[in-house]
Protein backbone atom coordinates (compact mmCIF):
# COMPACT_ATOMS: atom_id res chain seq x y z
CA UNK A 1 0.00 0.00 0.00
CA UNK A 2 3.05 2.45 1.08
CA UNK A 3 4.92 1.41 -2.17
CA UNK A 4 1.55 2.37 -4.13
CA UNK A 5 1.10 5.23 -2.10
CA UNK A 6 4.96 6.36 -3.32
CA UNK A 7 4.27 5.53 -6.85
CA UNK A 8 1.00 8.17 -7.23
CA UNK A 9 2.89 11.12 -4.98
CA UNK A 10 6.04 10.30 -7.14
CA UNK A 11 3.53 10.25 -10.10
CA UNK A 12 2.10 13.16 -9.38
CA UNK A 13 5.13 15.32 -7.92
CA UNK A 14 6.86 14.61 -11.52
CA UNK A 15 3.68 15.65 -12.91
CA UNK A 16 3.79 18.56 -11.01
CA UNK A 17 7.70 19.29 -11.18
CA UNK A 18 7.52 18.88 -15.07
CA UNK A 19 4.22 21.36 -15.34
CA UNK A 20 6.37 23.78 -13.27
CA UNK A 21 9.18 23.40 -15.03
CA UNK A 22 7.16 24.13 -18.57
CA UNK A 23 5.28 27.56 -17.18
CA UNK A 24 8.67 28.84 -15.95
CA UNK A 25 10.83 27.98 -19.17
CA UNK A 26 7.15 29.69 -21.21
CA UNK A 27 6.74 32.46 -18.65
CA UNK A 28 10.88 33.18 -19.23
CA UNK A 29 10.55 33.04 -22.85
CA UNK A 30 7.56 35.71 -22.63
CA UNK A 31 10.09 37.59 -20.37
CA UNK A 32 13.47 37.14 -22.41
CA UNK A 33 11.02 38.48 -24.93
CA UNK A 34 10.28 41.25 -23.20
CA UNK A 35 13.14 42.63 -22.13
CA UNK A 36 14.80 41.68 -25.51
CA UNK A 37 13.24 44.87 -26.78
CA UNK A 38 13.53 45.10 -31.07
CA UNK A 39 13.56 48.60 -31.11
CA UNK A 40 12.85 48.46 -34.67
CA UNK A 41 9.51 50.68 -35.39
CA UNK A 42 8.47 49.05 -37.96
CA UNK A 43 8.45 45.36 -39.51
CA UNK A 44 8.88 46.48 -43.14
CA UNK A 45 11.63 45.12 -45.45
CA UNK A 46 12.99 45.97 -48.30
CA UNK A 47 15.29 43.93 -49.87
CA UNK A 48 15.12 40.70 -52.64
CA UNK A 49 11.05 41.29 -52.35
CA UNK A 50 7.93 43.62 -52.72
CA UNK A 51 4.60 43.86 -51.48
CA UNK A 52 2.44 45.16 -53.56
CA UNK A 53 -1.68 45.05 -53.47
CA UNK A 54 -3.27 43.39 -56.46
CA UNK A 55 -7.17 44.53 -56.76
CA UNK A 56 -10.03 42.31 -56.62
CA UNK A 57 -10.18 39.53 -59.54
CA UNK A 58 -13.51 38.38 -60.75
CA UNK A 59 -12.27 34.84 -60.53
CA UNK A 60 -9.82 32.79 -58.85
CA UNK A 61 -6.15 33.93 -61.04
CA UNK A 62 -2.75 32.06 -60.75
CA UNK A 63 -0.21 34.61 -61.18
CA UNK A 64 2.86 34.56 -62.85
CA UNK A 65 5.95 37.49 -63.01
CA UNK A 66 6.95 38.52 -66.36
CA UNK A 67 10.25 39.68 -67.36
CA UNK A 68 12.42 41.89 -64.59
CA UNK A 69 14.81 43.85 -65.87
CA UNK A 70 17.51 46.91 -64.21
CA UNK A 71 18.50 49.99 -65.46
CA UNK A 72 21.11 48.69 -68.00
CA UNK A 73 18.61 46.14 -68.95
CA UNK A 74 19.64 43.45 -66.94
CA UNK A 75 17.52 40.60 -67.07
CA UNK A 76 16.55 38.20 -64.01
CA UNK A 77 16.01 34.71 -64.75
CA UNK A 78 12.15 33.88 -64.75
CA UNK A 79 13.74 30.89 -62.00
CA UNK A 80 14.66 33.64 -59.74
CA UNK A 81 11.36 35.10 -59.52
CA UNK A 82 8.07 33.62 -57.40
CA UNK A 83 5.04 35.37 -56.73
CA UNK A 84 3.66 34.59 -53.19
CA UNK A 85 0.40 33.43 -53.14
CA UNK A 86 0.52 31.79 -56.67
CA UNK A 87 -2.73 32.04 -57.14
CA UNK A 88 -5.56 34.64 -55.55
CA UNK A 89 -8.99 33.93 -54.86
CA UNK A 90 -12.41 35.53 -56.55
CA UNK A 91 -13.52 38.75 -54.86
CA UNK A 92 -10.83 40.09 -52.50
CA UNK A 93 -7.59 42.03 -52.62
CA UNK A 94 -4.50 40.78 -51.94
CA UNK A 95 -0.96 41.24 -50.80
CA UNK A 96 0.88 39.73 -53.32
CA UNK A 97 4.65 39.28 -52.44
CA UNK A 98 7.23 39.38 -55.49
CA UNK A 99 10.10 37.50 -54.30
CA UNK A 100 13.58 37.33 -55.95
CA UNK A 101 16.21 34.90 -55.12
CA UNK A 102 19.44 36.39 -56.90
CA UNK A 103 21.31 33.82 -58.58
CA UNK A 104 25.10 34.34 -58.53
CA UNK A 105 26.58 37.02 -60.74
CA UNK A 106 23.65 39.34 -60.36
CA UNK A 107 23.76 42.55 -59.87
CA UNK A 108 23.18 44.74 -57.48
CA UNK A 109 19.88 47.61 -57.95
CA UNK A 110 16.07 47.70 -58.57
CA UNK A 111 14.67 45.58 -61.22
CA UNK A 112 11.28 46.28 -62.78
CA UNK A 113 8.68 43.96 -64.27
CA UNK A 114 4.93 43.05 -64.05
CA UNK A 115 2.81 40.45 -63.00
CA UNK A 116 0.19 38.05 -65.36
CA UNK A 117 -2.77 36.04 -65.37
CA UNK A 118 -2.39 32.79 -66.91
CA UNK A 119 -3.74 34.63 -70.28
CA UNK A 120 -1.12 37.05 -70.47
CA UNK A 121 -2.90 40.17 -69.16
CA UNK A 122 -1.10 42.30 -66.82
CA UNK A 123 -2.22 42.55 -63.38
CA UNK A 124 0.14 44.65 -61.92
CA UNK A 125 2.89 46.90 -63.83
CA UNK A 126 5.93 48.16 -62.49
CA UNK A 127 6.63 46.63 -59.79
CA UNK A 128 10.05 47.38 -58.23
CA UNK A 129 12.23 44.91 -55.70
CA UNK A 130 15.88 45.99 -55.12
CA UNK A 131 18.21 42.75 -55.40
CA UNK A 132 21.11 42.72 -53.51
CA UNK A 133 23.46 41.13 -55.96
CA UNK A 134 27.18 39.57 -55.33
CA UNK A 135 28.25 40.90 -58.80
CA UNK A 136 30.53 44.29 -58.45
CA UNK A 137 30.04 47.10 -60.07
CA UNK A 138 31.75 47.41 -63.21
CA UNK B 1 13.41 75.02 -58.10
CA UNK B 2 14.39 71.62 -60.14
CA UNK B 3 17.52 69.55 -58.66
CA UNK B 4 20.87 70.67 -60.24
CA UNK B 5 19.72 74.25 -60.79
CA UNK B 6 22.88 75.75 -58.65
CA UNK B 7 21.97 79.35 -59.42
CA UNK B 8 18.52 79.62 -57.76
CA UNK B 9 19.88 78.05 -54.64
CA UNK B 10 22.10 79.72 -51.69
CA UNK B 11 23.86 77.41 -49.49
CA UNK B 12 25.22 78.44 -45.83
CA UNK B 13 28.11 76.50 -45.15
CA UNK B 14 28.42 77.94 -41.18
CA UNK B 15 24.96 77.20 -41.41
CA UNK B 16 25.52 73.59 -42.54
CA UNK B 17 28.31 72.86 -39.95
CA UNK B 18 25.89 73.76 -36.91
CA UNK B 19 24.17 71.55 -38.37
CA UNK B 20 26.37 68.97 -38.60
CA UNK B 21 27.19 69.65 -35.46
CA UNK B 22 24.09 69.35 -33.80
CA UNK B 23 23.54 66.20 -35.58
CA UNK B 24 26.66 64.87 -33.79
CA UNK B 25 24.75 65.82 -30.55
CA UNK B 26 21.42 63.95 -31.16
CA UNK B 27 23.68 61.05 -32.36
CA UNK B 28 25.36 61.14 -28.87
CA UNK B 29 22.32 60.84 -26.86
CA UNK B 30 21.26 58.25 -29.88
CA UNK B 31 24.25 56.45 -29.20
CA UNK B 32 24.01 55.85 -25.43
CA UNK B 33 20.39 55.39 -25.67
CA UNK B 34 20.99 51.93 -27.99
CA UNK B 35 23.79 51.23 -25.28
CA UNK B 36 26.58 51.82 -26.88
CA UNK B 37 29.61 51.62 -24.57
CA UNK B 38 30.98 54.65 -23.20
CA UNK B 39 34.52 54.12 -24.59
CA UNK B 40 33.12 53.40 -28.15
CA UNK B 41 31.13 56.61 -27.77
CA UNK B 42 33.89 58.28 -26.61
CA UNK B 43 35.81 57.50 -29.49
CA UNK B 44 33.47 58.42 -31.71
CA UNK B 45 33.74 61.75 -30.35
CA UNK B 46 30.71 61.97 -28.48
CA UNK B 47 29.37 63.79 -26.14
CA UNK B 48 27.59 62.77 -22.47
CA UNK B 49 23.79 62.19 -22.97
CA UNK B 50 23.39 64.96 -20.08
CA UNK B 51 25.33 67.43 -22.09
CA UNK B 52 23.66 66.66 -25.02
CA UNK B 53 20.32 67.16 -23.54
CA UNK B 54 21.77 70.69 -22.17
CA UNK B 55 23.17 71.24 -25.25
CA UNK B 56 19.62 70.62 -27.67
CA UNK B 57 17.98 72.57 -24.50
CA UNK B 58 19.94 75.79 -25.37
CA UNK B 59 19.70 75.22 -29.33
CA UNK B 60 15.93 74.87 -29.19
CA UNK B 61 15.42 77.63 -26.28
CA UNK B 62 18.13 80.16 -28.20
CA UNK B 63 16.43 79.47 -31.44
CA UNK B 64 19.11 78.39 -32.83
CA UNK B 65 18.04 74.64 -33.83
CA UNK B 66 19.27 73.71 -37.35
CA UNK B 67 17.95 70.37 -37.30
CA UNK B 68 13.99 69.11 -37.70
CA UNK B 69 12.99 69.14 -34.05
CA UNK B 70 11.17 66.03 -35.31
CA UNK B 71 15.10 64.66 -35.01
CA UNK B 72 14.94 65.77 -31.64
CA UNK B 73 11.58 64.35 -30.05
CA UNK B 74 12.20 61.10 -31.88
CA UNK B 75 16.01 61.01 -30.20
CA UNK B 76 13.93 61.33 -26.94
CA UNK B 77 11.31 58.69 -27.65
CA UNK B 78 14.17 56.51 -28.62
CA UNK B 79 15.69 57.27 -25.12
CA UNK B 80 12.50 56.66 -23.03
CA UNK B 81 11.73 53.68 -25.38
CA UNK B 82 14.80 51.65 -24.89
CA UNK B 83 16.58 52.66 -21.04
CA UNK B 84 13.30 54.06 -19.69
CA UNK B 85 15.62 54.22 -16.12
CA UNK B 86 17.99 56.14 -17.10
CA UNK B 87 16.02 58.80 -18.85
CA UNK B 88 13.93 58.62 -15.59
CA UNK B 89 17.23 59.53 -14.03
CA UNK B 90 17.44 62.68 -16.25
CA UNK B 91 14.28 64.51 -15.20
CA UNK B 92 16.47 67.50 -14.31
CA UNK B 93 17.85 68.08 -17.72
CA UNK B 94 15.03 66.62 -19.79
CA UNK B 95 12.39 69.04 -18.81
CA UNK B 96 14.24 72.41 -19.75
CA UNK B 97 14.25 70.90 -23.25
CA UNK B 98 10.98 70.17 -23.29
CA UNK B 99 9.87 73.29 -21.64
CA UNK B 100 11.91 74.97 -24.71
CA UNK B 101 10.37 72.27 -27.38
CA UNK B 102 6.72 73.40 -25.41
CA UNK B 103 7.29 77.06 -25.57
CA UNK B 104 8.67 77.32 -29.50
CA UNK B 105 5.15 75.69 -30.06
CA UNK B 106 3.44 78.42 -29.31
CA UNK B 107 1.81 77.35 -26.40
CA UNK B 108 0.02 80.32 -24.42
CA UNK B 109 2.41 81.61 -21.34
CA UNK B 110 -0.30 80.87 -18.78
CA UNK B 111 -0.57 76.74 -20.43
CA UNK B 112 3.18 75.98 -20.74
CA UNK B 113 3.54 74.16 -16.97
CA UNK B 114 0.76 71.89 -18.00
CA UNK B 115 2.21 71.11 -21.98
CA UNK B 116 5.49 70.32 -20.25
CA UNK B 117 3.78 68.15 -17.74
CA UNK B 118 1.47 66.23 -20.48
CA UNK B 119 4.53 65.83 -22.67
CA UNK B 120 7.00 64.67 -19.76
CA UNK B 121 4.12 61.73 -18.94
CA UNK B 122 3.56 61.17 -22.70
CA UNK B 123 7.43 60.13 -22.68
CA UNK B 124 6.98 58.32 -19.35
CA UNK B 125 4.21 56.60 -20.67
CA UNK B 126 6.44 54.97 -23.60
CA UNK B 127 9.30 54.29 -21.17
CA UNK B 128 6.46 52.48 -19.21
CA UNK B 129 5.50 50.51 -22.39
CA UNK B 130 9.34 49.63 -23.03
CA UNK B 131 9.20 45.55 -24.97
CA UNK B 132 5.65 46.06 -25.01
CA UNK B 133 6.01 44.42 -29.12
CA UNK B 134 7.43 41.40 -27.28
CA UNK B 135 4.06 39.18 -27.10
CA UNK B 136 4.09 39.03 -31.00
CA UNK B 137 3.05 35.43 -30.57
CA UNK B 138 -0.60 36.84 -30.01
CA UNK B 139 -2.24 37.30 -33.22
CA UNK B 140 -3.84 40.71 -34.77
CA UNK B 141 -3.10 42.72 -31.91
CA UNK B 142 -0.12 44.84 -32.88
CA UNK B 143 1.08 46.75 -30.00
CA UNK B 144 1.01 50.40 -30.12
CA UNK B 145 4.61 52.00 -31.20
CA UNK B 146 6.33 54.13 -29.03
CA UNK B 147 5.89 57.07 -31.50
CA UNK B 148 2.39 56.33 -31.63
CA UNK B 149 2.02 56.38 -28.11
CA UNK B 150 3.63 59.80 -27.71
CA UNK B 151 2.21 61.38 -30.19
CA UNK B 152 -0.96 60.21 -29.09
CA UNK B 153 -0.53 62.63 -25.74
CA UNK B 154 1.95 64.85 -26.69
CA UNK B 155 0.79 66.02 -30.38
CA UNK B 156 -1.55 69.00 -28.83
CA UNK B 157 0.91 70.74 -26.39
CA UNK B 158 3.96 70.04 -29.01
CA UNK B 159 1.08 71.15 -31.97
CA UNK B 160 2.65 68.29 -34.03
CA UNK B 161 2.14 68.51 -37.60
CA UNK B 162 0.82 65.99 -39.72
CA UNK B 163 4.38 65.05 -41.21
CA UNK B 164 5.66 64.99 -37.00
CA UNK B 165 2.52 62.86 -36.37
CA UNK B 166 2.97 60.31 -39.65
CA UNK B 167 6.96 60.58 -38.54
CA UNK B 168 8.92 57.92 -41.02
CA UNK B 169 9.62 53.93 -39.71
CA UNK B 170 12.97 52.51 -39.72
CA UNK B 171 13.34 49.03 -39.32
CA UNK B 172 17.02 47.67 -38.88
CA UNK B 173 16.36 44.16 -37.77
CA UNK B 174 16.69 42.60 -41.28
CA UNK B 175 19.66 40.37 -42.42
CA UNK B 176 21.17 40.78 -45.74
CA UNK B 177 23.58 38.34 -47.83
CA UNK B 178 25.89 40.16 -49.85
CA UNK B 179 28.53 37.91 -51.31
CA UNK B 180 30.24 36.63 -48.38
CA UNK B 181 29.27 39.45 -46.11
CA UNK B 182 25.43 39.69 -43.68
CA UNK B 183 24.85 43.16 -44.21
CA UNK B 184 22.00 45.15 -41.94
CA UNK B 185 18.65 45.91 -44.42
CA UNK B 186 17.41 49.38 -43.31
CA UNK B 187 14.52 50.02 -44.73
CA UNK B 188 12.53 53.84 -43.62
CA UNK B 189 8.86 54.45 -44.88
CA UNK B 190 6.17 57.57 -44.43
CA UNK B 191 3.36 58.08 -46.69
CA UNK B 192 2.71 62.01 -47.22
CA UNK B 193 0.44 64.20 -48.97
CA UNK B 194 3.12 65.89 -50.66
CA UNK B 195 3.57 64.67 -54.43
CA UNK B 196 6.21 62.66 -55.87
CA UNK B 197 7.30 65.56 -58.04
CA UNK B 198 7.47 67.98 -54.75
CA UNK B 199 9.48 64.98 -53.29
CA UNK B 200 12.07 64.68 -56.45
CA UNK B 201 15.13 66.52 -54.07
CA UNK B 202 15.43 63.66 -51.81
CA UNK B 203 15.89 61.61 -54.46
CA UNK B 204 19.01 63.68 -55.50
CA UNK B 205 22.12 63.02 -53.97
CA UNK B 206 23.54 65.97 -54.76
CA UNK B 207 21.01 67.48 -52.63
CA UNK B 208 21.43 66.25 -49.57
CA UNK B 209 23.75 68.32 -48.06
CA UNK B 210 21.02 71.20 -48.11
CA UNK B 211 19.76 69.62 -45.44
CA UNK B 212 21.37 67.15 -43.78
CA UNK B 213 22.97 67.11 -40.03
CA UNK B 214 25.20 64.83 -41.19
CA UNK B 215 25.89 64.86 -44.92
CA UNK B 216 28.72 66.70 -46.95
CA UNK B 217 28.27 67.87 -50.15
CA UNK B 218 29.23 65.35 -52.60
CA UNK B 219 31.87 65.26 -55.48
CA UNK B 220 32.55 63.50 -58.20
CA UNK B 221 34.07 60.29 -57.88
CA UNK B 222 36.93 59.78 -60.28
CA UNK B 223 39.26 57.54 -58.55
CA UNK B 224 39.62 53.35 -58.94
CA UNK B 225 36.15 52.09 -61.27
CA UNK B 226 34.94 55.59 -61.78
CA UNK B 227 32.98 55.54 -64.80
CA UNK B 228 31.90 58.43 -66.92
CA UNK B 229 28.72 60.34 -66.09
CA UNK B 230 25.84 59.21 -67.96
CA UNK B 231 23.00 60.89 -68.73
CA UNK B 232 19.55 58.69 -70.12
CA UNK B 233 17.52 61.33 -71.83
CA UNK B 234 14.98 62.98 -71.12
CA UNK B 235 15.23 62.47 -67.37
CA UNK B 236 17.63 59.30 -66.37
CA UNK B 237 21.31 59.70 -64.82
CA UNK B 238 24.23 58.30 -63.21
CA UNK B 239 26.97 59.64 -61.47
CA UNK B 240 30.10 58.39 -59.78
CA UNK B 241 30.17 60.59 -56.64
CA UNK B 242 32.04 60.57 -53.43
CA UNK B 243 29.55 60.64 -49.99
CA UNK B 244 31.09 62.67 -47.29
CA UNK B 245 29.25 61.72 -44.10
CA UNK B 246 30.62 63.07 -40.55
CA UNK B 247 29.54 61.69 -37.56
CA UNK B 248 31.09 63.48 -34.64
CA UNK B 249 34.82 63.01 -35.18
CA UNK B 250 34.56 60.76 -37.67
CA UNK B 251 34.58 61.76 -41.31
CA UNK B 252 33.23 58.93 -43.62
CA UNK B 253 34.28 58.97 -47.27
CA UNK B 254 32.42 56.19 -49.71
CA UNK B 255 32.59 56.41 -53.38
CA UNK B 256 28.76 55.61 -54.94
CA UNK B 257 27.30 55.16 -58.07
CA UNK B 258 23.70 57.04 -58.39
CA UNK B 259 21.14 56.18 -60.78
CA UNK B 260 18.14 58.45 -60.83
CA UNK B 261 15.10 58.14 -62.80
CA UNK B 262 12.06 60.03 -63.06
CA UNK B 263 8.54 58.70 -64.86
CA UNK B 264 7.57 62.48 -66.44
CA UNK B 265 9.37 65.54 -65.46
CA UNK B 266 6.40 67.52 -65.39
CA UNK B 267 4.05 65.19 -62.53
CA UNK B 268 6.10 62.03 -62.36
CA UNK B 269 3.85 59.46 -60.71
CA UNK B 270 7.41 57.94 -59.30
CA UNK B 271 10.91 59.00 -58.85
CA UNK B 272 13.35 56.75 -58.04
CA UNK B 273 17.45 56.39 -57.53
CA UNK B 274 19.72 53.18 -56.97
CA UNK B 275 23.09 53.67 -55.22
CA UNK B 276 26.05 51.17 -54.79
CA UNK B 277 29.27 50.81 -53.75
CA UNK B 278 32.14 51.52 -56.38
CA UNK B 279 34.86 49.76 -53.80
CA UNK B 280 35.36 49.04 -50.48
CA UNK B 281 36.60 51.41 -48.14
CA UNK B 282 38.05 51.28 -44.94
CA UNK B 283 35.32 51.66 -42.89
CA UNK B 284 32.36 50.16 -45.29
CA UNK B 285 32.30 46.64 -46.65
CA UNK B 286 28.55 47.22 -47.86
CA UNK B 287 26.57 49.68 -48.88
CA UNK B 288 24.08 49.74 -51.15
CA UNK B 289 20.33 50.64 -51.65
CA UNK B 290 17.24 52.37 -53.27
CA UNK B 291 14.92 55.65 -52.54
CA UNK B 292 11.70 55.41 -54.19
CA UNK B 293 8.31 58.11 -53.90
CA UNK B 294 5.92 56.47 -55.60
CA UNK B 295 1.90 57.64 -55.78
CA UNK B 296 -0.33 54.90 -54.30
CA UNK B 297 -2.52 53.73 -56.45
CA UNK B 298 -4.67 51.32 -54.18
CA UNK B 299 -5.30 50.66 -50.23
CA UNK B 300 -6.04 52.76 -47.39
CA UNK B 301 -3.03 55.45 -49.27
CA UNK B 302 -4.57 55.94 -52.19
CA UNK B 303 -3.55 58.86 -53.57
CA UNK B 304 -1.15 59.92 -51.13
CA UNK B 305 2.48 59.39 -51.52
CA UNK B 306 4.84 56.90 -50.15
CA UNK B 307 8.48 57.18 -49.95
CA UNK B 308 10.86 54.15 -49.03
CA UNK B 309 14.78 54.27 -48.55
CA UNK B 310 16.04 51.06 -48.53
CA UNK B 311 20.19 50.52 -47.46
CA UNK B 312 22.26 47.42 -47.29
CA UNK B 313 24.99 48.21 -44.83
CA UNK B 314 28.02 46.56 -43.08
CA UNK B 315 30.68 48.53 -41.48
CA UNK B 316 34.52 47.80 -40.88
CA UNK B 317 35.24 50.49 -38.91
CA UNK B 318 35.43 48.35 -35.47
CA UNK B 319 33.56 51.30 -33.73
CA UNK B 320 30.88 51.28 -35.91
CA UNK B 321 30.80 47.49 -36.26
CA UNK B 322 29.49 47.69 -32.65
CA UNK B 323 26.31 50.26 -32.84
CA UNK B 324 24.18 48.01 -35.32
CA UNK B 325 21.20 50.51 -35.19
CA UNK B 326 23.41 53.18 -36.45
CA UNK B 327 21.96 53.98 -39.61
CA UNK B 328 18.25 53.88 -38.38
CA UNK B 329 19.95 56.57 -35.43
CA UNK B 330 21.66 58.73 -37.12
CA UNK B 331 22.39 59.46 -41.24
CA UNK B 332 19.28 57.30 -42.66
CA UNK B 333 16.66 58.65 -40.56
CA UNK B 334 17.77 62.20 -40.37
CA UNK B 335 17.74 61.90 -44.63
CA UNK B 336 14.29 60.82 -44.63
CA UNK B 337 13.04 63.08 -41.88
CA UNK B 338 14.28 65.95 -43.80
CA UNK B 339 12.15 64.54 -46.43
CA UNK B 340 9.11 64.16 -44.58
CA UNK B 341 8.75 67.32 -42.53
CA UNK B 342 9.92 69.03 -45.88
CA UNK B 343 13.58 70.56 -45.86
CA UNK B 344 13.80 68.10 -49.40
CA UNK B 345 10.36 68.62 -50.68
CA UNK B 346 7.05 70.61 -50.35
CA UNK B 347 6.42 71.25 -46.83
CA UNK B 348 3.06 69.09 -46.74
CA UNK B 349 1.01 70.58 -43.53
CA UNK B 350 2.43 74.22 -43.47
CA UNK B 351 -0.21 77.10 -43.15
CA UNK B 352 1.54 78.91 -46.07
CA UNK B 353 -0.01 82.39 -44.98
CA UNK B 354 0.96 82.75 -41.94
CA UNK B 355 4.18 80.48 -41.86
CA UNK B 356 3.57 78.23 -38.73
CA UNK B 357 2.69 74.72 -38.34
CA UNK B 358 -1.11 73.94 -38.57
CA UNK B 359 -2.79 71.65 -36.11
CA UNK B 360 -3.12 68.16 -37.79
CA UNK B 361 -6.89 68.44 -36.42
CA UNK B 362 -9.20 70.15 -34.36
CA UNK B 363 -9.37 69.62 -30.34
CA UNK B 364 -12.89 68.32 -31.09
CA UNK B 365 -11.62 65.95 -33.85
CA UNK B 366 -8.72 65.03 -31.58
CA UNK B 367 -11.72 63.85 -28.73
CA UNK B 368 -13.23 61.89 -31.10
CA UNK B 369 -10.38 60.24 -32.31
CA UNK B 370 -8.64 59.63 -28.98
CA UNK B 371 -12.55 57.86 -28.32
CA UNK B 372 -12.24 55.96 -31.52
CA UNK B 373 -8.58 54.57 -30.72
CA UNK B 374 -9.93 53.87 -27.30
CA UNK B 375 -12.91 51.40 -28.52
CA UNK B 376 -11.13 50.41 -30.95
CA UNK B 377 -8.21 49.23 -29.25
CA UNK B 378 -10.97 47.22 -26.69
CA UNK B 379 -12.47 45.96 -29.45
CA UNK B 380 -9.04 44.46 -30.64
CA UNK B 381 -8.58 43.22 -27.07
CA UNK B 382 -12.00 41.55 -27.33
CA UNK B 383 -11.12 39.84 -30.44
CA UNK B 384 -7.85 38.53 -29.04
CA UNK B 385 -9.54 37.05 -26.06
CA UNK B 386 -12.20 35.52 -28.11
CA UNK B 387 -9.73 33.91 -30.30
CA UNK B 388 -7.66 32.50 -27.28
CA UNK B 389 -11.26 31.22 -26.00
CA UNK B 390 -11.83 29.54 -29.44
CA UNK B 391 -8.67 28.25 -29.25
CA UNK B 392 -9.12 26.93 -25.48
CA UNK B 393 -12.40 25.71 -25.96
CA UNK B 394 -11.31 23.49 -29.34
CA UNK B 395 -8.47 22.14 -27.01
CA UNK B 396 -10.80 20.62 -24.46
CA UNK B 397 -13.22 19.52 -27.22
CA UNK B 398 -10.16 17.79 -29.39
CA UNK B 399 -8.45 14.93 -29.27
CA UNK B 400 -5.89 15.94 -26.73
CA UNK B 401 -7.77 18.12 -24.06
CA UNK B 402 -4.62 17.97 -21.73
CA UNK B 403 -1.59 18.76 -23.74
CA UNK B 404 0.16 20.77 -21.53
CA UNK B 405 2.15 22.79 -24.21
CA UNK B 406 -0.86 24.24 -25.33
CA UNK B 407 -2.45 25.00 -22.21
CA UNK B 408 0.70 26.57 -21.23
CA UNK B 409 0.86 28.29 -24.35
CA UNK B 410 -2.50 29.72 -24.36
CA UNK B 411 -2.20 30.96 -20.59
CA UNK B 412 0.93 32.80 -21.78
CA UNK B 413 -0.64 34.31 -24.10
CA UNK B 414 -3.33 35.40 -21.93
CA UNK B 415 -0.86 37.10 -19.50
CA UNK B 416 0.65 38.81 -22.54
CA UNK B 417 -2.43 39.71 -23.86
CA UNK B 418 -3.38 40.86 -20.59
CA UNK B 419 -0.40 42.86 -19.26
CA UNK B 420 -0.73 44.22 -23.04
CA UNK B 421 -4.41 45.57 -22.19
CA UNK B 422 -3.39 47.27 -19.07
CA UNK B 423 -0.68 49.01 -20.91
CA UNK B 424 -2.79 50.05 -23.68
CA UNK B 425 -5.50 51.18 -21.51
CA UNK B 426 -2.77 53.61 -19.48
CA UNK B 427 -2.34 54.81 -23.19
CA UNK B 428 -5.65 55.64 -24.06
CA UNK B 429 -7.23 57.06 -20.46
CA UNK B 430 -4.35 59.50 -20.50
CA UNK B 431 -5.36 60.62 -24.12
CA UNK B 432 -8.71 60.03 -23.79
CA UNK B 433 -7.89 62.94 -20.42
CA UNK B 434 -6.00 64.61 -22.73
CA UNK B 435 -8.12 65.31 -25.26
CA UNK B 436 -10.67 66.20 -23.18
CA UNK B 437 -9.10 68.59 -21.41
CA UNK B 438 -8.46 70.56 -24.50
CA UNK B 439 -11.97 70.03 -26.07
CA UNK B 440 -13.54 71.39 -22.70
CA UNK B 441 -10.46 74.62 -22.78
CA UNK B 442 -11.26 75.11 -26.31
CA UNK B 443 -14.90 76.10 -25.10
CA UNK B 444 -14.50 77.98 -22.54
CA UNK B 445 -11.82 79.98 -23.96
CA UNK B 446 -13.32 81.42 -27.29
CA UNK B 447 -10.60 84.46 -28.53
CA UNK B 448 -11.80 87.96 -28.10
CA UNK B 449 -13.66 89.55 -30.82
CA UNK B 450 -11.47 90.78 -33.77
CA UNK B 451 -8.29 89.12 -32.04
CA UNK B 452 -6.47 85.96 -34.45
CA UNK B 453 -4.19 83.78 -33.51
CA UNK B 454 -1.35 85.60 -34.89
CA UNK B 455 -1.78 88.71 -32.11
CA UNK B 456 -0.71 85.48 -29.69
Amino acid sequence: MANTLDDLVGAAVRTWATMARTWIEAANAVLVGWLDVADAESVLTGFNEEVVLLPRQQAATALHPGPFTDWDQNQLPLAALTVEPAQVNAGEATEVHVVVQPPDGTASGTYTGSVYDPTGACLLKGVGVYVVGDKPPP
Amino acid sequence: MEAGDETTREFDEEAAEERRAQGSTVAALNAFSAGIASEVRADLGFVDPDEAIKTLAAAVDQDTLRVPRLLVLDSLVRFASRRGDEFRAREAEIDPLLEALVRKSRVPETDVGDAVDTVHRALESVAGLSGEEAPASVEEAPAAHPWQVFVQQAAGPLQLTQAEIEKPLCNDREVVDKGPYKAIGVTVEFHTDASPGELRGFCDPRRWHECSAYQKEMTPWTGAGAMPDEDRPPDGWRRDLLEKVQLAGKDLETPLRFTYSIQDQNDPSWVHLDYVMIRRTGEIKVDEGALDVRRVTSGKHSGRTRVIAKKAILFADPLLAKWPTVACDTFWMDLVIDAAVGCLGRRATIDSTRGIATMAESKEARLDKAIDEAAAATQKSIDAYRQLAKRGAAQLAGDSPGDTDTWVELTAKTWAQAARDGAQAWTSYNALLQAFAESAESKTEQPEPGKTDNDA
